[in-house]
């Protein structure tokens, strides 16, 4: 039986093989993962025909390859239009993460182009209105610093609590200090507390250091815990090789 | 059945021709085929440890002090007591073995371990006879030439050799199934191994039987070593998406035999959706046809403690959505059986499964499945196990050599005494040092850097600042003090330790902010809220510094040659204390542009410095400010032999707005300094108090008018 099916399969295989080779059926499309891993070999391995694949998906109009292949264009200074031009044109098709590198380019300029500011916060708000933590968080502290925009805590404090509530770790470290001083929000001590533990929990080294500063000597709203300062500075210690430029 | 071994040939040869390869595998005897009855069970334990971190003793370097709640020693003993309970067993480590600890780093990086030796937590990981291990991030922290030696393998990337003969490893097989060179395309350590072991079984009519299994582990490392080790990394090796390695191989290791197939998978739980770059990739391993799941890299606890008074199952576990089918309690994901045993050796994961031997194969019976992170007060939620004796005698040498080290000489004299006590005061004998480091780092980074953002920031001056971070806060004794009695007439050779008394956080990294005048006037407004408001009509006695808590957030700036200078105004409120900020002769104006060396802590909003979030940052360093300071002190001493006050420890940036009180203002400090005070020309200080407070501080009084 299971020889049969095995042989039935096989034929269907070479059936659908040369099918797709006369051209009488395209084969379908690759999914997101399927292009991604195209997109790291190019990256991780410089792979000429990986690229080559993501170029020819990227022109059938697949937006996945389209970011992707901005992405890849973003590090070489020479395809700084070409890489805007493949990130907008995914990010008009809906995809969130082409939005947010496309807000980034904007955002920090590059030697010779001004920062853009301004121009990027649609692109930012799109991406987080799609759920991009990050994204979030960048409108909020381009809100709480007045940058393309007029400055605006309470709109800052918006954002974050919107990226915090995505799980950005720095977000929550942000969001737990405006609590704290009542910045674009009301004063809450307790609230601040709870993301400050969050954001440390997820590994944000500012909030792992405040933390255990904090337990150290203990306050109002804990006690003085040693043993969890010592360990929340060896976490932090031991991490510091990994968390360096993870946020 | 017949039919059934014919094909399981057919497809091991294509399996075989079909990979080929250096690095593939070499497939285990065949287990002898024993007549094994239908129905025979076979119950065995699958133990995990992962993110040791070079914790073997329960010793904290960074604190300098035994710390019984982790370590090896005592992980030993849980696996003693597991392997009692468990007769059938496998111990298996879910990797980040070699980094976290002083011993580590000095193992690596110090006095790098040679290839005739063996790493210290290897050691006693041998001792211990684990069955196999995987691969963490943190492996990749001190470079693929070490990583080779003390693996003793050949990664088969060009430049990358590994000493001659065989060198001190692991006496276990290590796997690594998502990483490939670049230039070769293949595994750069052996995907996958079968294990074969023979194991007590129990026949149907209650006879004992030895049965041969083939244990077959996999090992998975978050794609963002990348990243976070690129310069190690890039060029030399690929890492894929876990998903895609698994399903590359699982077959594979079936087909030659795999009767349990385990993956070992250096990430945490993200039910989020799949793709192959994401760091936290373990949930989409339970589809690809693995039996169990052993998970590591965030620390945690999985499933819930079963001891009495456990912690309660993590947050970032309970908000995973019902739909993903993660059963936190009874340690299940997507049904696969599934631990974390949080890490430095703190738990210990046992997965024990039942195999029921039906229709010619092993299958597991998921109702019997039991799994446990077991902690070290696991018998009554209490007491804590004993260390196994047999561990520390192993790395004794490596042990103790690790904490003399801190004793040794830097190869630096200095001729004044560098402390925090009067730091609130002006003194800033402790902190410039500090400061001019950051800044040699800062100059020297833009200088260097190919990055055409970054060096087109040269014109800009740098400047630093950093804080006295051990004053008081943790009481009357805690104060940096390195070098007393250091004079020009008897200067003191300063040790290893002494850079971490000056730069207190060895967790922090250097990092630089790009600001404006604007926002270093408000930088330094918020780091003068440290001071109580004086009041000069006030009789009675004021704190100028009324609570230390959080004195690590008094940053002092500094700019070579002493060229940036301020004054502060302490009978203001705060928010309005600063004046007559200058730089180079010349009041700063508020769009003027500033390089700020800094910490990580302070760029990435540590503080709630106004504007400094994280979004001015320019300079993310890999290289932690401690190490910056002992590099400095390291390259003064071997330039002139010494620091000295003239240039290192007298210039004050910043003083008080003169202000005659009416009443005493004082200063709490360490007592007993006064002539300290004195002989550093700290002239505001006039006297100290007979007594100490309740506290043990001496009450300085502070004459604001000078």
């Amino acid at each position: 039986m299971e020889r049969i099916k095995n042989a039935a399969s096989l034929t269907l295989a070479f059936i659908a093989c040369v099918a797709a080779l006369i051209g009488c059926q395209s084969p379908p499309p690759p999914t997101s993962a399927e292009i991604e891993t195209v997109s790291m070999a190019a990256v991780q391995k410089n792979d000429v025909k990986a690229e080559r694949r993501l170029r020819d998906w990227a022109a059938q109009g697949l937006p996945v390859a389209q970011r992707e292949l901005g992405i890849l264009y973003e590090s070489r200074p020479r395809q700084r239009d070409e890489a805007m031009q493949l990130l907008e044109h995914a990010a008009n098709t809906g995809d969130t993460e082409a939005a947010f590198q496309l807000a980034e380019m904007l955002r920090t300029g590059a030697p010779g182009i001004a920062a853009a500011p301004a121009k990027a916060i649609p692109w930012y708000e799109q991406a987080a209105q799609q759920k991009h933590a990050k994204a979030a968080l960048i409108l909020g502290m381009l809100f709480n610093n007045g940058e393309g925009t007029k400055a605006d805590l309470e709109q800052g404090a918006k954002w974050l609590a919107m990226s915090s509530d995505l799980g950005n770790p720095h977000a929550m470290f942000l969001l737990s200090n405006a609590y704290r001083e009542g910045r674009g929000v009301a004063q809450n001590a307790r609230f601040a507390r709870k993301l400050l533990e969050d954001s440390a929990e997820h590994e944000y080294p500012p909030a792992i250091q405040e933390l255990a500063m904090t337990v150290e000597t203990g306050d109002a709203l804990s006690g003085k815990d040693t043993l969890r300062a010592d360990h929340l500075l060896k976490e932090a210690n031991e991490h510091r090789r990994n968390n360096w430029n993870r946020f | 059945m017949k039919i059934n071994l014919v094909m399981l040939a057919a497809m091991a040869t294509a399996g075989l021709v079909g990979c080929g390869g250096s690095s593939t595998p070499a497939t285990p005897a065949a287990p002898a085929a024993p007549a094994i009855p239908e129905g025979t069970t076979v119950t065995l334990a699958l133990l995990e440890t992962t993110d040791i971190h070079a914790n073997v003793m329960s010793y904290n370097y960074y604190a300098l002090a035994e710390d019984t709640t982790l370590g090896l020693e005592r992980t030993s003993t849980l696996v003693q007591a597991a392997r009692k309970e468990n007769p059938n067993n496998v111990l298996l480590d879910d990797g980040d073995v070699i980094q976290g600890t002083l011993l580590g780093d000095l193992q690596a990086v110090t006095k790098p371990v040679a290839c005739s030796d063996t790493m210290a937590v290897h050691k006693a990981m041998n001792a211990m006879k684990y069955d196999g291990g995987g691969f963490g991030n943190h492996e990749f922290n001190y470079g693929l030439p070490l990583l080779s030696q003390i693996t003793n393998t050949d990664f088969g990337i060009p430049g990358i050799t590994k000493p001659a003969g065989t060198c001190g490893s692991p006496a276990f097989p290590l796997v690594l199934t998502n990483v490939t060179g670049v230039s070769s395309g293949k595994p750069i350590v052996q995907p996958y191994a079968l294990l074969p072991r023979t194991f007590a079984a129990t026949t149907p009519d209650g006879k004992a039987l030895n049965v041969n299994l083939n244990i077959g582990i996999m090992s998975f490392v978050p794609p963002q070593i990348l990243e976070w080790d690129a310069k190690n990394l890039s060029g030399k090796v690929a890492v894929g998406g876990v998903q895609e390695a698994a399903k590359q191989y699982v077959p594979e290791m079936r087909t030659k035999g795999a009767d349990l197939v385990v993956a070992l998978s250096h990430g945490g739980l993200d039910a989020s959706g799949y793709s192959p770059k994401m760091e936290n990739g373990s949930y989409y391993l339970t589809t690809t046809g693995i039996d169990a799941l052993l998970i590591g890299h965030s620390h945690l606890i999985f499933p819930k403690g079963k001891e009495t008074g456990a912690a309660a199952l993590d947050a970032s576990f309970a908000s995973i959505p019902a739909s993903a089918n993660v059963d936190g309690i009874n340690g299940f994901v997507n049904n696969v059986p599934t631990v974390m045993a949080q890490s430095w050796g703190r738990r210990l994961g046992i997965i024990k499964m039942t195999l029921n031997y039906t229709g010619g194969k092993w299958v597991v019976q998921p109702t019997k499945t039991t799994v446990e992170s077991r902690g070290f007060k696991y018998t009554d939620g209490t007491t804590n196990v004993a260390a196994d004796p047999a561990i520390a005698p192993l790395v004794a040498t490596e042990h103790n050599a690790t904490i003399a080290y801190a004793k040794q000489p830097l190869g630096v004299t200095t001729d004044f005494e560098m402390s925090a006590y009067f730091a609130l005061v002006g003194d800033v004998s402790a902190i410039q040092l500090v400061n001019q480091a950051q800044i040699d780092y800062v100059k020297k980074f833009i200088a260097n850097s190919t990055d055409a953002t970054i060096s087109g920031y040269k014109s800009i001056p740098v400047i630093s600042c950093s804080a006295p971070f051990k004053a008081g806060r943790n009481g009357s004794s805690d104060f940096t003090d390195v070098a007393p009695g250091a004079s020009a007439a008897a200067p003191i050779g300063l040790q290893v330790r002494n850079p971490g008394d000056l730069y207190l956080y060895s967790n922090n990294n250097l990092q630089a902010v790009k600001i404006k005048g604007s926002d270093l006037k408000n930088w330094l407004e918020a780091a003068a809220k440290q001071f109580g408001q004086i009041d000069p009509t006030k009789t009675t006695e004021q704190d100028l510094v009324p609570s230390y808590s959080t004195i690590y957030n008094y940053d002092v700036f500094y700019a070579e040659g002493n060229a940036l200078t301020y004054q502060i105004d302490v009978t203001k409120p705060a928010g309005s204390r600063i004046v007559n900020l200058t730089y180079q002769g010349k009041a700063v104006a508020d769009t003027d542009d500033f390089i700020v060396a800094t910490n990580d802590y302070r760029a990435g909003g540590g503080g709630a410095v106004p504007g400094i979030d994280g979004s001015k940052t320019i300079i993310k360093s890999p290289d932690a400010n401690q190490a910056v300071v002992s590099n400095y002190l390291i390259a003064q001493g071997a330039a002139t032999g010494k620091v000295t006050l003239a240039n290192n420890g007298s210039a004050r940036s910043w003083s008080f707005v003169q202000t005659t009180t009416a009443g005493p203002v004082i200063l709490r400090s360490a007592p007993g300094h006064l002539a300290l005070a004195q002989s550093s020309g700290i002239k505001n200080i006039t006297a100290e108090s007979s007594t100490t407070d309740a506290n043990g501080f001496s009450k300085y009084s502070v004459d604001l008018s000078k």
